[in-house]
């Protein structure tokens, strides 16, 4: 029974990472607003200890996403620790994304010839650009959570019809972990976020949407959508509006593109089932 | 006499050494790996990799010899190509990232009755096990198409069992199964 649901994909990427990620954000929180983000770590963490374990090697790129994010939680934190200029940090850690998005595609990019390559390429631009526009968010703590379930959600289903289960898992976790953080914004009186939730969230799906397209045949059409999800999220909600008004508002604007990504990929795939076989 | 015996000898010895251990070129159009799995207990599911190369050794004299095969994971082959793409996503082969599965064989004793057992690494998705094969009967000789007569093939049939999670493919477990039968067939081509 206990194996059952432990092994059940459901559990392993939605419910496990929502629960542990609401009550770690509810008993960090005590330490400081901003720790409330890394519930969604913790969250997340527990997700891959189900899915593929913490082992290390061989490296294979959806451990090296693995790494990457967690390793972006440790920068999220000392950034909303120090002052700092902005828009300086703002684009190196574009820089940094980029970089990181060429190692995680480094043994296609190697191989890869003619337009292949240059396509490949926009993969870093894609990844940047989450970053960004998630950077910009992390002042707003609940459109950039609505936004967060909205690109894991999406990412995760399209990554699923797109031919790999294993890199929905990981996106619908980052969905179901910033889902316990929607939870706490709307129950908590006051809480924040920072950079230590939008800078893994943003590096974390924008590296799946990536993978699942070079290494396991998701349509780059898919990611387009995907992109808007922080342009979506700037969209107006009156402040004085009460706090369930403002977030279901705000997830309206954020879930239209992420709905938009699935519907693509569906109309690409022509399948719902794709563990099935 | 004794000089002329002794060099003669030395000079021979390497002409029989030649001739005893014979290298071969793995012929791909004659040479598939096939792979049997449990699907979700109901049935087993069959599939084959499409492009195979590699290199055999083989000493008559010594009764050894080795077996060096790469595999293009990217031509697994079900014959159903949605399942197929499935099986090359990081699910499973990872094939973008790893497209070649390989078999470096240690050691390979050839039998008086000619089956053999070849002991070495297998490498799936940059993770390498011991793997033993069981080779069944090997037969060699003249092709008999080869118009000039001259082609000469060595071919065998493998055998060997795998847990796929020892290489790190655990996706579906346990509704898919986890072991999986392997058998080739092989025809080489000596040099």
């Amino acid at each position: 029974m206990m194996n059952e649901l432990v092994n059940n994909p459901l559990f392993q990427s939605a419910l496990a990472p929502f629960i542990v990620a609401l009550v770690a954000g509810l008993l960090l929180r005590p330490f400081g607003q901003k720790w409330a983000g890394i519930g969604f770590v913790a969250g997340y963490a527990v997700s891959i200890y189900f899915t593929t374990g913490f082992q290390l090697f061989p490296l294979t790129s959806t451990r090296k996403i693995v790494l990457l994010g967690l390793g972006a939680a440790v920068i999220g934190v000392a950034l909303d620790y120090c002052k700092y200029s902005r828009r300086p940090v703002s684009w190196v850690l574009a820089i940094l994304a980029m970089a990181a998005a060429v190692w995680v595609i480094t043994p296609v990019l190697m191989r890869a010839e003619g337009l292949d390559f240059w396509l490949m390429l926009l993969s870093p631009i894609f990844v940047a650009w989450m970053v960004l526009g998630f950077d910009r968010l992390r002042d707003r703590p609940l459109a950039a959570s609505t936004a967060a379930v909205s690109v894991g959600v999406g990412t995760g289903i399209s990554a699923v019809l797109g031919a790999s289960a294993l890199l929905g898992q990981l996106g619908g976790a980052v969905g179901a972990a910033a889902g316990a953080m929607v939870v706490l914004m709307l129950f908590v009186k006051r809480a924040d976020l920072g950079s230590s939730f939008t800078l893994p969230v943003a590096l974390l799906a924008a590296l799946i949407g990536i993978a699942a397209v070079i290494y396991a045949g998701l349509h780059w059409f898919s990611l387009v959508p995907l992109a808007l999800i922080p342009v979506a999220a700037h969209l107006p909600a009156n402040t004085n509006w009460n706090r369930f008004i403002q977030t279901i508002v705000l997830a309206g604007y954020s879930v239209i593109p992420a709905a938009i990504a699935i519907a693509v990929t569906w109309r690409i795939a022509q399948s719902v089932e794709p563990s099935l076989y | 006499m004794r000089k002329t015996i002794i060099a003669s000898v030395l000079i021979a010895l390497p002409i029989v050494s030649f001739a005893a251990s014979e290298q071969f070129t793995i012929d791909s159009k004659h040479t598939y790996p096939h792979f049997k799995i449990s699907h979700l207990g109901f049935s087993t599911m069959q599939g084959r990799f499409n492009n195979t190369s590699g290199r055999l050794t083989i000493d008559t004299a010594k009764k050894n010899g080795s077996v060096n095969i790469v595999i293009d994971a990217t031509s697994v082959d079900t014959g159903f190509k949605k399942r197929d793409d499935h099986l090359r996503s990081p699910d499973f082969l990872n094939a973008a990232e790893f497209p070649e599965i390989t078999y470096q064989s240690s050691t390979v004793k050839i039998n008086a009755d000619n089956s053999a057992m070849a002991e070495g690494m297998l490498t799936i998705m940059g993770t390498s096990k011991p793997v033993t094969l069981d080779v069944s009967r090997m037969n060699c000789g003249i092709h008999p198409m080869d118009p000039k007569k001259q082609k000469y093939v060595c071919g065998f049939d493998a055998t060997a069992k795998i847990k796929r999670s020892d290489f790190g493919i655990k996706y579906g477990l346990p509704a898919i199964g986890d072991e999986m039968e392997l058998s080739f067939e092989v025809e080489a081509v000596r040099n």
